[in-house]
């Protein structure tokens, strides 16, 4: 049930979609691959379905080459953005679909239909036409059709962008119970980061082709290694920093704000010094470092918080309650070192 | 004071129901009246000679017999001869073999043309249609000449043992077959072409991701979505051989008789029936009339007989 | 681009290419400098030259241009006048489906049915009036009825992809009525008119079946001349006309294809 993809490339007449990406998903690993459009993670996402060809490099599944082999040959299957449920067939026939392609005897296809429209919990609506179900409810069915052929690897595509916003919470929810439920490797494609840190074990970030970076959500979140990843997941104030000459070993660092002190020494003349909105802190406790006077720009209600813009650099804050704050409003807020993360790139 | 009528607003325009309906008569009767009195009442003209007597001269006596119709049963002046039968079943297994023919070819067509990247689709949408609008006996006397005892066809045909060396390949049913294939094959193939382009291929994906093979794959991904482009292409291509005699005269031989070339021998003029290819015609138009209903049951969509 | 199979796409290719076949073969003839059979005996333009000078293709010729012409102008003045009745008022759905059943009688019926009825009507009616008799009115009379439909169609498919509101964002900048036809609503129908005319015009240049049932022991046009010869044994001369006609046709496709097509782009996107 592990999946390696090696070294692969994939171009479209003139623009490429992958360059050189290796990816290893371990057995049971719920992976999301994640990044804006056109980043190549629904190409990779297909490549491994064998629904693309890779123009060179490999695909393994559990260590054998699948890079040949067709789509209906492997024992993946996936759970398509637009759901493709076959509307010349019930509920019922489209899940067991890929059971009587394989030829699975038909006294065997009843009990594990009911099985899968029970872990769906689609009970009940065996014999309607798909164009009789909601939205949520094609999904399941379009889950359950892959899930009844017990595949070793379960491909989703951007499953959820076609629902409203509440159902899409509860719906990842009940992939990751479903996950936890049956085991197996999940892979999924989004572009939504908040769903990326709900039901991952492990994200990887794709830009233009590339894996950025990987790791644990909290991980990835919490320390990005790049001003893309920083920002895509989550938002990120930026500040750019300079090393002091006399001292290399210190953190203190020189940026437009003045000088701060960073999270751990710059290695490198230059950098980015990365905060995000919730990690600023005002008002400044009396003894703190990283001081820093701005002036309210613009305050945006948001429901349970607000967000802060600060004059100089459009510092963004996020405060939660009412701070009764107006543009124009003198505030000096802190800057925690530990979170002035250190980026090169 | 007198009541002014209601107000309705129509397109963004006030006017009465009154004045829309006189605009809507207007601009609609003269070409409803025209196809009522030349399209309609002809037909129904029709309708009324195969119940007619014929005329020792070949015209048309107005008393009521049911003789077109026995004739048409094969009750001739010699008694029962089923070659009438044969006709009708000839026919059939033209039309039938045509279409099918026609399908089989259609659909690559009709989708290699879709999957052509967007700026040559139309050219090659364009190089489809053209053989359609032109003239049905060049292209059909055309295949004498590809056909003739000379031509590279009729070589290779002889050397494979189909036929004696120095004959033509005409007349014959194979010929005739051509030219209908020849005749029909654009018909069959615009409307697939108009379903293949709007082809959701996420249905053919899902349908081999769940290990669906070649035939699989077609029969639930690709069929499913063009079942309604299908029906119109059978209708335009299954009615019309039905009815042809252009190609089985030409083509097939003196022999060679279909429904059409039935009706056509009756028009000469003198020797000819009315009263029979009256009856004739009103068996093809019962033929034509029971394949549309099948077709309106199955509910295709009309837009794409344009 | 979804990629097919090769070998699907190379069936497509074949169908293709036998379609355009037998079209090859006349072209190819026609510069052929033999009298019978296939053998190349050399490039000649002479049976072109004979061509010019043949008398009785002229009349041919000349009728057959003057049926399309006629025909062709009547059955768009028709056929457009029915597309726009159609489309642009509120009959009910139940008129509206008896019309469409009319509209498209004509197309799906059989040719040679309606040349059947066509020549029982001439030969009931020849004695009240002698438009009903057999020559060049009534197959102008036959061409029209089976344009109409096409061109109807064709205007109608045109209306149907303006966009909806169109007219009332016309009325709401103050034009309607006569106005706003001649402004908005004809200059936009125009391609689909011309298209549905030029159409029509194809159609009844190379018309055989309606014209032979209907033309009479005098009259001739092009198509039934070109069948007739071929009873009779084909000369080059008829490959030569052939291929003459296929050239008008394609020619006058292009063009046709050019309106339909060329001028979509200037309408604004649906929805």
């Amino acid at each position: 049930m592990s999946v390696k993809v090696i070294a692969v490339h994939k171009t479209y007449g003139s623009t490429q979609a992958l360059c050189n990406v290796d990816l290893t998903v371990k057995p049971g690993e719920f992976i999301t691959l994640l990044g804006p459009s056109g980043c190549g993670k629904t190409t990779l996402l297909r490549l491994i379905a064998g629904l693309e060809k890779p123009d060179s490099g490999y695909i393994h599944l559990d260590g054998a080459d699948i890079t040949h082999a067709r789509a209906n040959e492997r024992p993946i299957n996936t759970v398509f953005q637009s759901y493709a449920l076959f509307p010349h067939l019930d509920v019922r026939d489209n899940i067991a679909f890929g059971l009587r392609s394989r030829r699975v005897p038909e006294t065997e296809i009843g009990p594990r239909v009911d099985k899968a429209i029970a872990l769906v919990r689609l009970d009940g609506l065996g014999d309607r036409r798909t164009h009789q179900l909601s939205g949520g409810q094609q999904q399941r069915v379009a889950l359950a059709r892959a899930l009844v052929n017990e595949p070793r690897v379960l491909l989703l595509d951007e499953p959820m962008s076609a629902l409203d916003a509440n159902l899409r919470v509860a719906l990842q929810l009940e992939l990751r119970a479903l996950h936890r439920r049956i085991g197996g490797t999940f892979i999924l494609v989004t572009h939504d980061q908040d769903e990326a840190l709900t039901v991952s074990d492990r994200i990887v970030v794709l830009n233009k082709g590339q894996i950025v970076q990987q790791g644990a959500p909290e991980d990835v979140y919490k320390n990005p290694t790049t001003r893309f990843v920083a920002s895509f997941l989550g938002q990120a104030n930026f500040i750019t920093a300079q090393r002091l000459p006399d001292s290399a070993s210190t953190s203190l660092v020189s940026t437009p704000l003045g000088r701060l002190r960073a999270a751990v020494p710059l290695t490198e003349p230059e950098a980015t010094l990365c905060i995000r909105p919730g990690e600023i802190v005002f008002p400044a406790p009396a003894d703190c470092a990283n001081r820093v006077d701005g002036i309210v720009r613009e305050v945006i209600y948001r429901g349970d918080h607000q967000e802060v813009w600060l004059d100089p650099q459009g510092l963004r804050l996020t405060l939660s309650g009412d701070t009764r704050l107006r543009p124009g409003d003198s505030i000096t807020v802190s800057l925690p070192a530990e979170n002035l993360r250190v980026l090169y790139a | 004071m007198p009541e002014t009528p209601p107000l309705v607003v129509w397109r963004g325009n006030l006017s009465t129901a009154a004045r829309l309906r006189r605009i809507g008569v207007f601009c609609v009767s003269p070409a409803m009246l025209w196809l009522g009195f030349f399209f309609i009442l002809p037909l129904l003209m029709l309708l009324a000679i195969a119940f007619a007597t014929r005329s020792p001269s070949g015209g048309v006596e107005w008393a009521f017999s049911i003789d077109a119709f026995k004739r048409l049963a094969g009750f001739g002046s010699f008694g029962w001869s089923p070659a009438n039968g044969y006709i009708l079943l000839r026919s059939l297994w033209i039309a039938s073999a045509t279409t099918a023919i026609c399908m089989l070819l259609a659909y690559p067509l009709a989708f290699f043309i879709a999957t052509r990247p967007a700026r040559t689709r139309m050219f090659w949408l364009i190089a489809l249609t053209v053989p359609s609008w032109t003239n049905l006996i060049v292209r059909t006397y055309a295949w004498l000449i590809l056909l003739g005892p000379e031509s590279v066809i009729a070589r290779v045909a002889a050397a494979l043992g189909f036929s004696d060396p120095g004959d033509a390949l005409f007349p014959s049913t194979f010929a005739t077959l051509l030219g209908m294939i020849t005749a029909f094959l654009p018909f069959m193939a615009m409307p697939l072409y108009s379903a293949a382009e709007k082809l959701n291929w996420n249905l053919v994906e899902a349908a081999q991701d769940l290990y669906g093979g070649r035939w699989r794959t077609f029969r639930h991904g690709i069929l499913p979505q063009t079942s309604s482009a299908l029906f119109v292409g059978v209708i335009l291509t299954f009615i019309p051989a039905m009815g042809m005699f252009i190609v089985s005269d030409i083509l097939g031989g003196a022999r060679f008789m279909l429904i059409g070339n039935l009706i056509q021998t009756q028009f000469a003029f003198g020797s000819g029936n009315p009263p029979y290819a009256a009856a004739i015609s009103l068996v093809l138009i019962l033929f034509t009339l029971l394949i549309i209903a099948l077709f309106s049951r199955f509910g295709g969509k009309r837009e794409e007989l344009v | 681009m979804r990629k097919l199979p090769t070998w699907v796409n190379a069936l497509g290719l074949f169908a293709l290419t036998l379609l355009y076949l037998p079209l090859i073969g006349v072209v190819i003839q026609s510069f052929n400098d033999s009298r019978v059979g296939l053998a190349w005996k050399g490039f000649t333009f002479k049976w072109y030259e004979r061509l010019w000078l043949n008398a009785d293709i002229h009349q041919a010729a000349w009728n057959t241009v003057v049926v399309a012409t006629v025909s062709t102008v009547i059955a768009t003045v028709l056929g457009t006048a029915l597309a726009f009745g159609l489309a642009r008022l509120p009959w009910t759905r139940r008129n509206l489906t008896a019309f469409d059943n009319v509209l498209y009688l004509p197309v799906v019926t059989p040719e040679i049915i309606m040349a059947a009825a066509l020549v029982v009507m001439i030969s009931v009616m020849r004695h009240v009036h002698t438009i009903f008799d057999f020559g060049l009115p009534i197959i102008i009379i036959g061409h029209v009825t089976f344009q109409i439909s096409f061109v109807a169609l064709t205007v109608r498919s045109r209306l149907a992809s303006l966009p909806a509101n169109l007219d009332e964002a016309a009325c709401d900048l103050y034009s309607g009525g006569w106005n706003l036809f001649r402004r908005v609503t004809l200059p936009l129908a125009m391609p689909g008119i011309t298209a549905g005319a030029l159409l029509a015009f194809i159609l009844s240049l190379d018309d055989f079946v309606i014209t032979y049932f209907t033309a009479g022991p005098r009259i001739t046009t092009l198509p039934i001349f070109i069948y007739a010869s071929q009873r009779k044994g084909i000369t080059p001369e008829i490959h030569a006309l052939s291929t003459v006609m296929l050239l008008c046709t394609v020619v006058l496709v292009f063009i046709a294809v050019r309106f339909v097509n060329g001028k979509r782009g200037h309408t604004p996107a649906n929805g």
